[in-house]
Parts: C-alpha cells; structure tokens; sequence
C-alpha cells in the first residue's frame, strides 16, 4: 500500500525581487530595445527559407503516413499525435517571423497553426489547405511580403482564412476522430 | 527608483541561434549583464547547475531535451541548486491544451512568440513582483496553478451561508 503524501504549500524566497529591487524598468530603455529591434539587419532569409522547407518536409511525411493508416485500418487514429510534426513546423514559422522583421509570415503562420490545431480527423482534404497554406508562406518569403498592415497582405491573410473555412464547412468544425 | 538588474543571473535556452542572440541583446539593453545562453535543455542543466541562476527563460520545442523537459528536471532533480527558480516558456502554440500542459509541469509564465521587448519585460516583472507559491504533492512540484485571487470581489460568499 502506498502512503499519500501530504500536500505542502511552500513560500519562496523572492531572490529575484531581492536582487532586483523596486520601481520597474524606464520607459526609454524598453523602447529601446523596441528601436533596436526594428532596426537591426537580421539575415532571416535563410532561416525563414529553410522553416518553409521544414513545413513542406512536415507535409510530405504526413501524408505519407497518413496513406499508410488508410491502408491499414481505412482510419486515421490520435490525430494531434499524428500532426505533431506539421504543427511544430508552423509553430516555428509563426514563433520567429514577427520577432525578425517579418510580422505577416507570423500573422500567416498564425491562421495555419489554428487550422491543424482544430482539427479533430483527417481528411484527404487537409492536404489541399496544407498545401495552399504553405504556396502563401512561400510566396511571402520569396517576394520578402513582410508588413501586415498593407492591402496586399490583408487580401492574402483573407484568403487563407477563407481556405480553412472552406474546409471546415465542407467537413464540420468538429469531426469525430 | 529603477530594478538594478546588473545582478540578476539570468539563463536563455533556444535552439534557434538568431532568436538566442536577439533575446540576448534585448535584455543586455534592458540592464542584465550575466546572461548565460545554451541551445537545449542538456546545456542548459548543466550551466544552471553551475551558475545558480534567479530566472530561466527557455523556449519550448528544442532538441535534444526540450523546454518542458528542462523544467521538469529544474523542479524535480535534486540536483537542482534552486527548484523554485522562476521559470517563463517561450513558445509560438497558442493553444489552451498547450499552456495547460506547461503549466503542468511546473512553468511559472508563459510567453507567446512573437514578442516584443515590452511583452519580455512584463513577464519578468511578473515574476519579480508577483511571485506565485509553490505546492508540493504527490504528482506535482511547481507554482500553485490556481491564478491569483480575485480581491476586486466585495459581494456575499455563497459558502458563508451553507
């Protein structure tokens, strides 16, 4: 038989605060750090490029396995397992765009991200808006799109936001695994 | 008055070298000056264990040990200098089942990527100024997940009058 152990509540000391002391951060140090942001010469060209990659790579093995089940069982099983790999692809795609200078790659990646991690099933469709997600990430890299706020980017973002809901009205918001 | 921060050992764990050095950069302006970085979990432990540090900002999805991995072993090796060191996660998820499972193993603040050096900085003042408890128990060792209490609430308690 196993003893429980008892719960303990414990307080900390607050070394941090100790060291730290009172009164926050100035205002003009913060917004400089905000200008050196803006203003540094990242090369994210390449690492950019290469998380695209990434996430083409993702996509090919995913259906690739996602084939191998049908065939197997005619069913896909564990489906957040199953995307792990997609999802972790876009993830860093939308993690580092915004932080060098690329915030529609972010905003981009961000409407991806939202679309597998609502998926409850495969479908064969899943490729489609995969697919075409990854043709505008793409595409932003290439023609270096970086702003979100210009009209070009607004109709791009629309667009790939009417991709998922296409897709989610063609198979129902929530599918049963 | 301004936070002295020159004294503040501070460790950054990403596996994307540009993210490490920009993150770097942003605190070194912002007044730290003992920043240690490593690219996984592994390196990270190991500087952590040597260093003593009084917070650790790590990134999430790395290899070959990860972020959540990292504070797992933080909080639960006794080899640990200090397990109750405050612990902020980066991570570009977003999603509720994602925080919940960081918050699980013992994360004491979550930051979404794509950050600014405002959105940085008030994670680390979170930590400084509103230190959460810690609870010990049999599957969990970490900051008490309960949120702070609500004190805006002045009405009834509805269990006074059971």
């Amino acid at each position: 038989m196993t003893t429980k152990k008892k719960v303990r509540f414990i307080k900390p000391r607050n070394i941090l605060k100790e060291k730290a002391g009172r009164g926050g951060i100035a205002p003009e140090l913060i917004k400089k750090a905000q200008d050196w942001v803006n203003d540094a010469d990242f090369d994210y060209e390449t690492l950019g490029a290469e998380l695209i990659k990434e996430f083409a790579d993702a996509i090919k093995t995913l259906k690739t396995e996602y084939d191998e089940q049908k065939s197997q069982s005619g069913k896909a099983t564990q489906i957040k397992t199953f995307l792990s790999g997609v999802t972790a692809a876009i993830m860093q795609i939308k993690a580092s765009g915004g932080m060098f200078q690329y915030p529609l790659l972010s905003k981009a990646a961000n409407i991806s991200l939202v679309f597998v991690e609502d998926l409850t099933a495969m479908t064969d469709d899943v490729f489609d808006v995969l697919n075409a997600h990854h043709r505008v990430l793409e595409l932003m890299m290439t023609q270096n799109l970086r702003k979100a706020d210009t009209p070009q980017a607004e109709t791009l973002l629309n667009e790939l936001q009417k991709v998922s809901q296409r897709y989610y009205k063609k198979h129902g918001y929530h599918q049963d695994t | 008055m301004t936070y002295t921060l020159d004294k503040v050992r501070i460790l950054v764990v990403d596996d994307m070298r540009p993210m490490l050095t920009l993150i770097k950069e942003i605190l070194q302006i912002l007044g730290f000056q003992h920043i240690d970085t490593a690219t996984n979990g592994e390196k990270a432990y190991e500087l952590l264990r040597k260093n003593d540090h009084d917070l650790v900002i790590t990134d999430w999805q790395m290899s070959p040990m990860d972020g959540l991995a990292l504070c797992e072993m933080i909080r639960r090796n006794p080899m640990t200098p200090n397990p109750y060191v405050p612990i902020i996660l980066m991570t570009g998820y977003g999603s509720k089942e994602k925080v919940e499972s960081a918050r699980d193993i013992g994360t004491t603040e979550f930051l979404s990527k794509p950050f600014t050096p405002q959105d940085l900085f008030k994670r680390i003042e979170q930590v400084i100024e509103f230190p959460r408890d810690f609870v010990d128990a049999n599957d969990f060792f970490g900051p008490d997940r309960r949120r702070r209490k609500n004190t805006s609430y002045d009405g009834p308690n509805r269990r006074d009058r059971e």
